[in-house]
């Protein structure tokens, strides 16, 4: 990936190509959960790479590309926010295109949308450490190193952020006995 | 109530214990209800994030767009009126002798160039660089509009001075998303990029008193020192020191500010 990295600073667009094609999922994914509405999420994203592309003949091999791309995305959204003053629009659109009757499939569509919203509600520091944990995966390190403070901080952040999300969903029934049901599901899986 | 472990179940969970911890962890899941309770909730949250499918053609739509010329000339009007009103107190602080130190720090080929054009500067380097200070949109091409061309053109008596003076002080400063370079401007050469460069000339006992105390140089070159300042902290600290920082710009959630000690 350097190596792409390295020749498409040097403005080569086919290999930026491929960088974008890498990172597409994570930088969409991210966006998407500040945007809240695919079609900014898509336009944030979009602009993401724009900047990307044109700071990439500055970017020094120093510090992390990954955690770099992040970094443009975070703050590209959270602009984003601050300027649209965004109305938190909620995805409805994922529950209304699964298949009917499966109940189960909209239950699971239910706690994402519950989940996501839950996120949305949180305060700015809060969201973006669990947003990049939660949905991209990224190590405390690499948060910290995203969001420029110390891995502490992000290990504590994740956990208020954690902690406001299982209280909203309890509250609203959207978590209801996780632990007794994993319960009694291994107890089956042992009975058979 | 909860259990004063959460935070170690949650680290836990994350996979970020060293395999002591871990095992404490374990442990303790063993024996309390609470964070076995905690560790199924947030378990069952985490399974409920995921991940959409980029839209068809994403790729193709970027790339497309990366041959457009940047349409943000709101922006760029916004910057550079930012860069306008910072040359514009650099030129009064210049009248009235704060930067002679400064000033002798610098490459005296900026001053030959900044003639040529009031939309150029010098770098460390030698090439001639966007007001904007952004590397991004300097290469677009897009010519300033009149109402630009006016605030450049509005001070005539004060600009001239200005020019001479505030170039050579402009000269040091990197451009955005750039590596600040040594050179005469004496800059840390492995500085980070940063959203924007503000230049501020103080005696040591006004930055003692001012928000930049709490804070440590990032690095410094004769009387100048630099501080880095995230891009947020900026909008609150940039204003105690009346720098214009209405339009940060934010790429890299940082600022750097060059604080030029006059005196005691």
């Amino acid at each position: 990936m350097d190596e792409l990295i390295r020749k498409a600073a040097e403005g080569d667009k086919q290999a930026f190509s491929q960088v974008v094609t890498e990172y597409a999922g994570a930088v969409y994914n991210t966006a998407l959960r500040y945007c809240k509405n695919k079609e900014d999420a898509e336009d944030v994203s979009q602009e993401v790479f724009i900047k990307i592309f044109r700071y990439l003949p500055s970017f020094k091999f120093e510090s992390s590309f990954k955690t770099f791309i992040y970094r443009v995305t975070v703050n590209t959204a959270l602009d984003f926010l601050r300027k649209n003053k965004v109305a938190h629009e909620e995805i409805s659109e994922n529950i209304e295109s699964a298949e009917p009757g499966i109940e189960s499939k909209i239950i699971v569509k239910e706690r994402e949308k519950a989940v996501e919203n839950a996120i949305s509600e949180l305060s700015e520091e809060l969201r973006d450490a669990v947003v990049l944990r939660e949905y991209d995966g990224l190590s405390y390190a690499e948060i910290a190193e995203v969001l420029e403070v110390k891995v502490g901080t992000i290990k504590s952040r994740i956990l208020r952020g954690r902690e406001k999300i299982r209280e909203k969903l309890l509250s609203d029934g959207t978590l209801f006995g996780e632990y007794e049901s994993k319960l009694a599901k291994e107890e089956k899986e042992v009975q058979k | 109530m909860s259990c004063d472990k959460f935070e170690l179940i949650s680290a836990y969970y994350d996979g970020e214990l060293s395999k002591e911890d871990a095992a404490a962890a374990e442990l303790h899941l063993s024996s309390c209800d609470e964070c076995r309770r905690f560790l199924a909730d947030i378990t069952a949250v985490s399974g409920a994030c995921t991940r959409e499918e980029v839209p068809a053609g994403f790729v193709d739509k970027v790339m497309e767009k990366l041959d457009e010329p940047t349409s943000l000339p709101k922006k760029r009007f916004k910057l550079r009126f930012t860069l306008v009103a910072a040359l514009i107190a650099l030129g009064m602080l210049a009248a009235s002798g704060s930067f002679g130190n400064l000033f002798g720090l610098l490459d005296k080929r900026a001053a030959d160039n900044a003639e040529s054009s009031p939309y150029s500067m010098i770098g460390d380097s030698g090439e001639k660089q966007d007001l904007t200070l952004d590397a991004g949109n300097a290469a677009d091409g897009n010519e300033p509009s009149d109402d630009q061309a006016q605030i450049f053109n509005s001070s005539p008596s004060t600009l001239p001075d200005v020019n001479a003076g505030a170039a050579d002080s402009i000269g040091a400063i990197p451009p955005k998303g750039e590596i600040i370079g040594g050179g005469t401007g004496g800059s840390p050469a492995d500085a980070a990029p940063a959203d924007m460069i503000y230049f501020k000339a103080m005696t040591k006992t006004e930055l003692l008193q001012s928000p930049l105390a709490e804070f440590s140089p990032e690095s410094e070159s004769g009387n100048v020192m630099y501080y880095r300042v995230k891009t947020a902290e900026m909008k609150v600290i940039g204003a105690e020191l009346d720098l214009p920082v209405g339009e940060i710009d934010e790429v890299y959630g940082s600022c750097l500010i060059a604080v030029e000690i006059t005196g005691e």
